[in-house]
């Protein structure tokens, strides 16, 4: 449970150093959980072992690029939201990735508020999607084992 | 035909060439016609002796036909005498008598004068005649008989007598004895008047229209002459008599040598008359001997004369055929020269007029060629002059003309030297081309020119002059020039592009870092200085990797479709403020009616707040100034002018402002890509973005200022 409140990100750029940049301002500045990888033919694996609520990647990779890793998640109906970080800052580029979906987009050079926002903003996102998923979850039930599971998560949160 | 016709024209080139003229062809067309015409001659002469030889052997005919004649009438008359001798010895008398009577009779008109019998002691028994004139000798009868002993019908020698009206009368006593049981019992005679016989058998002989015949005895007495005066007389002697002093050898000949030897044949003499004829005349002959026993061994010759005349209608036919056909074959050779000179006019007619053609192809190519054609002599002195060459140099044909090309040879170049070079090579390789010089026009302009020039000599090796073809190259060099330029700037866009994404990974990183770092320090301290220093310069290239990427993706347009005047009005609410704060007053100017423009309206708007910042900048050292938007509609472009008072460019940077990364600024200030980003929008728009400038560098004492000109295709309106 503990572990559920830590919240994920995965972040995957070919760029060691940015991808190092990234790592720092995540751990430094945010209370958020990152994992980093290099090679984003791993992504695929990264997601079937664990759950991330937020995946940050470089738009331009060798392997699966940015939009190929929007789409893997899009197609499994995954949970996490992606963020593109990109050196192409043109607003065509934007424009297309945020037509598939991407949660937002980052042009390189970024300043590390640019990250830490966005970050806070997807999370918070992601959180509201997590709470209503669970309540729409709830309204699904019979009414007694909706008012169980209602309870249930009333105690659990004011013990918390 | 056509192998023809060039066999014909090889051969009359080759007369042509060789300078036969026509001169001599139209001797050899004379002699080879005096040749036919001789041929056709001879062949006439021929034919005129054929006929002449048909139309005697007719004459012969005629003459054979008279002498026969004669001869039966002879026999005939013979057998009548013969037939009386039954009668002699009837003494009552009248038998004998109704008989005699009757012969007379029967041959009064024959020439008969009368008939008579003399007993065997030569005693008249019985007489009768038509005429008293001649008289009857009768010792002549008996004296002929006695001469002649023959049993035979005799025809005795001739006896001409004339009456007194003149009329000859040719007689010979004809004998013929009467002899039963071989004892002579008697003699029959008669008198014949042979003018009268020969009147009546050969008078209305006629050889052709006018021929006649005549008769004479072995002395040439003419028994029958229709020339009634020959009758009775030697014919010689009568000729004579007539015309003493023409020569009638030919006939004489003839009478001498074949009619009085008792020959047969024809010939041709030449006579003095025929009938009413008078003058020379030919005549055709022929003859035929008069043979018969009755003469006793004498000849006689019938003669049939005609004048050639007779047969002139015939040889005239002949010549007229022959002529006819020689005209005919003239008139077809003049016809056919005739036709054929026409030809041969026609086709260099049609040849002259092509090559009139031609020469006026060449003539208006030469004229009117855009390039200067130019002709100079050996000193180059211009002898031709285009109109190419009055459009590049401005110098008309009759400024030119006569004068020396050196005159348009810059004044710094020696133009001696250079002249001398060029022709040494030309007439070392026989021409030059692609020359690029320098030269000057009439208004003292520079104009790059491109040259080839042709060494024109005579076949002998002279040399005639140059042939020289100029092409003003000014225009096509500016031209490259530009290409070159924007080429350049396309690569380097392109370029910058693709380095500007790589650099802006390192940079993002650095940014980043420093980032990181800055937190670690406080605001006072060195350290935190030193990294706000690294993150401003990082934020500069990022700024320039911004621009150059802008510049690169110019070539992806959004919109085609601008208004001008809107967005024109959008920069400048957006640079008011600045504008404000540096004392700069803008002033626009642009007609309601303005047509849109092709291109994409944040590109365009990029464009005047690019210019319009390089305004602000370049009156930053004057302190303020004025802006002046002008724009305006020409036929095909909608064209707008930003100008400014402010410093102006100096001509000796002015062909690099284009160009990325140029920049007047100082560093930090200005990236060099503004300039290049406008004129690689405007391009795509299918646009130019030109300028005009003045500074106090160039032009002291002037007012400074840069007025840059967009003109961009317009939108018409339908």
């Amino acid at each position: 449970m503990v572990n559920k409140m830590t919240q994920n990100i995965l972040a995957i750029d070919d760029e060691p150093d940015l991808l190092r940049l990234l790592e720092r301002i995540i751990r430094e500045k945010t209370p958020y959980q990152i994992s980093v990888t290099g090679n984003s033919l791993e992504v695929p694996i990264l997601l079937e072992k664990n759950e991330f609520d937020i995946i940050i990647t470089d738009l331009k990779m060798p392997g699966m690029d940015g939009l190929d890793i929007l789409k893997y998640v899009r197609d499994n109906k995954r949970f996490e939201q992606v963020i593109i970080i990109t050196a192409f800052g043109s607003l065509e580029t934007a424009m297309e990735a945020l037509s598939k979906g991407v949660f937002d987009y980052i042009t390189k050079p970024f300043k590390k508020e640019q990250i830490i926002f966005t970050v806070d903003r997807a999370m918070r996102y992601q959180n509201n999607a997590r709470e209503s998923q669970k309540f729409s979850e709830i309204f699904k039930m019979p009414l007694d084992d909706a008012v169980e599971a209602f309870k249930t998560e009333y105690y659990k949160r004011k013990s918390v | 035909m056509k192998k023809f016709l060039m066999l014909v024209d090889r051969i009359s080139n080759f007369f042509f060439r060789k300078k036969f003229t026509p001169f001599l062809i139209s001797i050899l067309f004379f002699i080879i016609f005096g040749i036919a015409f001789y041929l056709i001659y001879l062949d006439s002469e021929a034919i005129k002796e054929q006929i002449n030889d048909d139309f005697n052997q007719q004459q012969l005919i005629l003459a054979r036909q008279s002498s026969a004649q004669f001869e039966l009438f002879l026999n005939n008359l013979e057998i009548q005498l013969k037939s009386l001798k039954w009668f002699a010895e009837d003494t009552e008398g009248k038998i004998r008598k109704v008989a005699m009577v009757s012969v007379l009779k029967q041959n009064a008109d024959m020439g008969i004068i009368d008939i008579g019998l003399l007993n065997s002691q030569g005693k008249l028994v019985e007489y009768y005649n038509r005429d008293n004139f001649p008289n009857l000798d009768l010792s002549i009868i008996q004296s002929d008989f006695s001469n002649n002993q023959s049993v035979r019908m005799t025809l005795s020698p001739l006896s001409i007598y004339q009456d007194t009206t003149g009329k000859i009368f040719i007689i010979s006593n004809i004998t013929i004895p009467l002899i039963t049981n071989s004892r002579l019992t008697g003699v029959l005679f008669t008198r014949l008047d042979l003018s009268k016989l020969f009147t009546k058998l050969i008078g209305n002989v006629r050889s052709g229209k006018t021929g006649y015949a005549w008769v004479i005895d072995g002395n040439a007495i003419a028994l029958y002459h229709p020339e009634s005066g020959f009758i009775g007389r030697n014919i010689f002697e009568a000729r004579r008599g007539k015309k003493p002093y023409v020569n009638f050898s030919q006939i004489n000949i003839i009478m001498k040598d074949k009619m009085m030897k008792g020959g047969e044949g024809t010939g041709i003499y030449e006579s003095w008359w025929h009938k009413d004829l008078k003058g020379k005349i030919t005549k055709l002959i022929a003859f035929t001997p008069i043979k018969n026993k009755a003469l006793d061994g004498r000849v006689w010759s019938i003669a049939v004369v005609a004048p050639i005349s007779e047969v002139a209608e015939a040889i005239d036919k002949a010549y007229m055929r022959h002529l006819g056909a020689e005209l005919f074959i003239a008139i077809g050779m003049i016809l056919f020269a005739f036709f054929f000179a026409a030809y041969q006019r026609k086709i260099s007619e049609s040849l002259k007029e092509r090559v009139t053609e031609q020469q006026e192809i060449i003539s208006s190519i030469l004229e009117n060629s855009l390039d200067a054609i130019i002709f100079t002599d050996k000193d180059n002195l211009v002898r031709v002059w285009n109109k190419g060459a009055e459009k590049v140099f401005e110098f008309t044909s009759d400024e030119m003309i006569g004068h020396s090309f050196r005159r348009l040879i810059p004044s710094e170049i020696d133009a001696d030297e250079e002249l001398n070079q060029i022709n040494e090579l030309v007439i070392k390789n026989g021409y030059i081309s692609n020359y690029i010089a320098e030269r000057v026009t009439k208004s003292d302009k520079k104009v790059m020119v491109n040259i080839s020039k042709t060494l024109i000599s005579s076949l002998k090796g002279e040399i005639l002059g140059y042939s020289i073809i100029v092409r003003d190259e000014t225009k096509k060099r500016e031209l490259e020039h530009m290409m070159y330029n924007t080429e350049k700037l396309a690569s380097i866009g392109t370029l910058a592009a693709g380095v500007a994404h790589e650099i802006n990974n390192p940079l993002a990183i650095i940014l980043g870092f420093t980032d990181l770092l800055v937190d670690n320090f406080p605001p006072d301290s060195q350290t935190y200085k030193d990294l706000k220093t690294i993150e401003s310069n990082v934020n500069h290239a990022k700024k320039i990797v911004e621009n150059l990427l802008g510049f690169a993706r110019i070539t992806e347009g959004l919109e085609d479709n601008t208004d001008a005047k809107t967005c024109i009005e959008t920069v400048s609410t957006i640079v008011k403020n600045t504008l404000f704060t540096s004392k700069i007053n803008l002033n626009i100017n642009i007609p309601e009616n303005l047509p849109n423009i092709r291109g994409d309206s944040r590109e365009f708007q990029q464009v005047i707040f690019n210019l319009i910042n390089n305004s602000v900048s370049a009156m930053k050292k004057t302190g303020g100034g004025l802006i002046n938007i002008n724009a305006y509609e020409s036929e095909k472009n909608v064209n707008i002018e930003i100008s400014d008072t402010g410093e102006g460019i100096p001509n000796r940077i002015k062909q690099k402002i284009f160009d990325p990364f140029f920049t007047t600024k100082k560093v930090g200030e200005g990236t060099g890509l503004g300039l290049s980003l406008c004129y690689g929008i405007v391009a795509k728009f299918g646009g130019k973005i030109d300028f005009r400038s003045f500074s106090a560098e160039d032009y002291p004492g002037t007012q400074t200022g840069t007025t840059f000109i967009i003109s961009i295709p317009k939108i018409e309106i339908e």
